[in-house]
């Protein structure tokens, strides 16, 4: 890898990047910028000139005049300043709003700094809050587990390459690649009581309608957290929203899975077989083992893209508090009542306790693996 | 029947179930868009009534070309500036190792932070910039997204492409720039296109940040126009799916085109860590 770089390093500096090379990548992104400025704004004063000049400068200009040495970092300069201004900046601001009371007048300078004022009226007094923080925790826990277990299963099964696979693996892609909102929006037409597609088929044979989207508590589990059957999230709708995260989201577990079942030696298999191995210690033994660095990751992306959950809550039931999770209750309490200040402090608790959780299930199975 | 050929007669017909699962509800608003009202609320699976009135309604009234516009103005500028960056920071990363572990981390850990964290920051310095309901200020939210995506994805392309490919060219007395653009380029253009696709619908598909920032009725993107069929607790059905086809639509046939580099995309980071 060393030699690689260095070999590489050399023919860089022994080149000169030709100027031609360098003019028509400029004008190609100067082209770009323009078409995409020009498209925005269709023709008017000062932003659009200030974008057009900006966006080019920012794309061409390093590229074209850094001098051969310094070109590799002209390279990444676009890229860096999206990062930093977009991604990195960002995230420091909510840091700092976090810490103070900024309300509807934010805007036009009206804040003081409070401390960590927001965090502990959060946790300690809000109940809004923490029941959204234990919903969440439940919503990822339960619908992880399961797609997990079922996403194993399944790639097991069309790991068998069978005729079928091919054609599964394509329809897998839908789900997952579809418009959240959209798929979200079907389902609930599919929930609706009465109209509900569900509920007809129920009816047809002679079941009684499942109230999917009612806060109803679930009969059991719900019963016997009793009134805090909301807060953990055991009611039929958020049943509901964590049937919908399962459907959409297994077929990405099981592309995953499949991926890593692909990479274990055939041998190893034929070996455990001499050794009179059955099918379920193979399992346990070789093929286990063996892809458990790839669905580690897979769970911890799982995990992560699970607290960012939004769209399903919100399509299924719009700005109900019993059915918010941090996303949606962060959205409601900045956009629709403009408290930007606690609504900074919930969104840094959900950063911290997402990447707790995601680097936790890697670290915890790498060192689990020994890898 | 032998056991094996019985087990595996199984195993298809059970993958097969799970399959038409997984489409079903995408082909269920398909299929009803195309059918009237009523009979899509009496759920009656006997008869099909052919009517374009959804999709009439749809476009006509519901200023569904407009919100198509700014759907696609919006993916494609974002694309267009993604792939651009993203490939060139990939380039020097790969070649060079320019910014060594430390810009890897941060651009794993920008991965990882949910929307919902950029949201407060993304309204009110737009809000100050007067960049709410803009195109504009939508491409920028969405640059912060895909472009840590799509560099990881670029790299791992590039990372395939064996860099002696590159230095035979150079000893062959190429310069660097047609070693690029005759040797890399053709190789790694595949990874690009897939990179391309999967950041255009990634931006198409996006809904809390549009919602946010752009839900004036001039700068609305699709998503935020489907969401807003749902009104208090009614949907008005037929109308619903004749525009989430139309929403599903482009992003399927993008997605069936290049499927099998779908997978290898969405894979690769999983499996090579």
């Amino acid at each position: 890898m060393r030699e690689r770089i260095q070999a590489g390093h050399i023919g860089w500096q022994a080149t000169r990047l030709s100027s031609r090379w360098v003019g028509w990548a400029a004008a190609a992104m100067i082209l770009a910028a323009l078409g995409i400025t020009w498209t925005v704004f269709s023709g008017i004063g000062v932003r659009f000139w200030s974008g057009l000049v900006g966006l080019s400068a920012l794309f061409a200009l390093p590229i074209a005049l850094a001098p051969d040495r310094y070109r590799k970092y002209a390279f990444i300069l676009p890229a860096s300043v999206i990062l930093f201004g977009l991604a990195f900046v960002p995230v420091v601001f909510v840091l700092v709003i976090s810490l103070t009371d900024s309300g509807l007048g934010v805007l036009r300078g009206k804040f003081r700094f409070i401390g960590l004022t927001n965090f502990v009226s959060l946790l300690a007094e809000d109940a809004d809050a923490r029941n959204a923080m234990v919903r969440t925790i439940a919503y990822v826990v339960v619908t992880v587990m399961v797609e997990t277990v079922l996403a194993l299963n399944l790639a097991l099964l069309i790991h068998r390459k069978t005729r079928a696979s091919n054609t599964v693996t394509t329809m897998l892609l839908v789900p997952m690649m579809s418009t959240p909102i959209v798929i979200a929006l079907i389902w609930r037409t599919l929930f609706a009581f009465d109209d509900g597609l569900l509920n007809r088929l129920l009816t047809t044979l002679g079941i009684q309608g499942v109230p999917w989207l009612s806060g109803v508590a679930l009969p059991i589990l719900g019963d016997l957290a009793g009134k805090s059957s909301a807060m953990l999230g055991l009611t039929h709708g958020f049943l509901s929203a964590e049937i919908v995260d399962i459907w959409q989201w297994t077929p990405f577990l099981i592309l995953i899975f499949l991926a890593g079942l692909k990479t274990v030696p055939q041998d190893l298999y034929e070996a455990g077989e001499i050794d009179g191995g059955s099918g379920w210690q193979l399992f346990w033994h070789i093929t286990l083992p063996q892809i458990a660095s790839v669905m580690a990751i897979g769970v911890a992306l799982r995990v992560v893209d699970a607290f960012k959950t939004f769209e399903t809550i919100w399509a299924l039931f719009g700005n109900t508090a019993h059915y918010r999770t941090l996303s949606v209750d962060i959205f409601s309490r900045a956009i629709e009542t403009g408290r930007f200040g606690e609504a900074s402090a919930e969104s840094v608790l959900l950063l911290v306790i997402s990447m707790l959780i995601g680097f936790g299930v890697l670290a915890w199975s790498r060192g689990e693996t020994g890898t | 029947m032998s056991a094996a050929k019985r087990l595996s007669f199984a195993a298809v017909v059970i993958s097969l179930a799970v399959a038409i699962i997984w489409v079903f509800p995408v082909v269920w608003m398909a299929g009803n868009s195309f059918r009237p009202n009523q009979e899509i609320l009496a759920v009656d699976l006997t008869k099909f009534t052919f009517t374009m009135k959804n999709y009439q309604f749809v476009l006509r009234y519901a200023n569904y070309s407009r919100y198509f516009f700014n759907s696609l103005v919006v993916a494609i500028g974002t694309t267009v500036l993604t792939v651009v960056s993203a490939s060139l920071c990939a380039y020097s990363l790969t070649r060079f190792n320019t910014g060594g572990r430390l810009f890897d981390a941060a651009i794993l850990a920008t991965r990882a932070v949910p929307p919902a964290v950029r949201m407060i920051p993304f309204f009110l310095a737009f809000s100050l910039l007067g960049l709410t309901n803009s195109l504009y200020g939508l491409v920028l939210a969405h640059l912060s997204f895909n472009v840590p995506m799509a560099i990881w994805l670029v790299r791992g392309f590039l990372e395939k492409v064996p860099v002696t490919l590159e230095e035979a060219a150079l000893i062959d007395g190429c310069t660097r720039l047609q070693a690029l653009r005759h040797v890399l380029l053709p190789v790694a253009a595949p990874g690009l296109a897939v990179v391309a696709i999967l950041t255009f619908i990634y931006t198409w598909n996006e809904f809390l940040i549009s919602l946010v920032l752009a839900s004036g009725n001039e700068s609305r993107t699709l998503p935020v126009a489907a969401s807003m069929f749902v009104s208090g607790f009614e949907i008005n059905w037929g109308p619903f799916y004749a525009a989430g086809t139309l929403i599903l639509a482009p992003v399927l046939i993008l997605t069936f085109t290049i499927q099998r580099f779908i997978v290898e995309g969405l894979t690769l980071g999983a499996v090579k860590g």
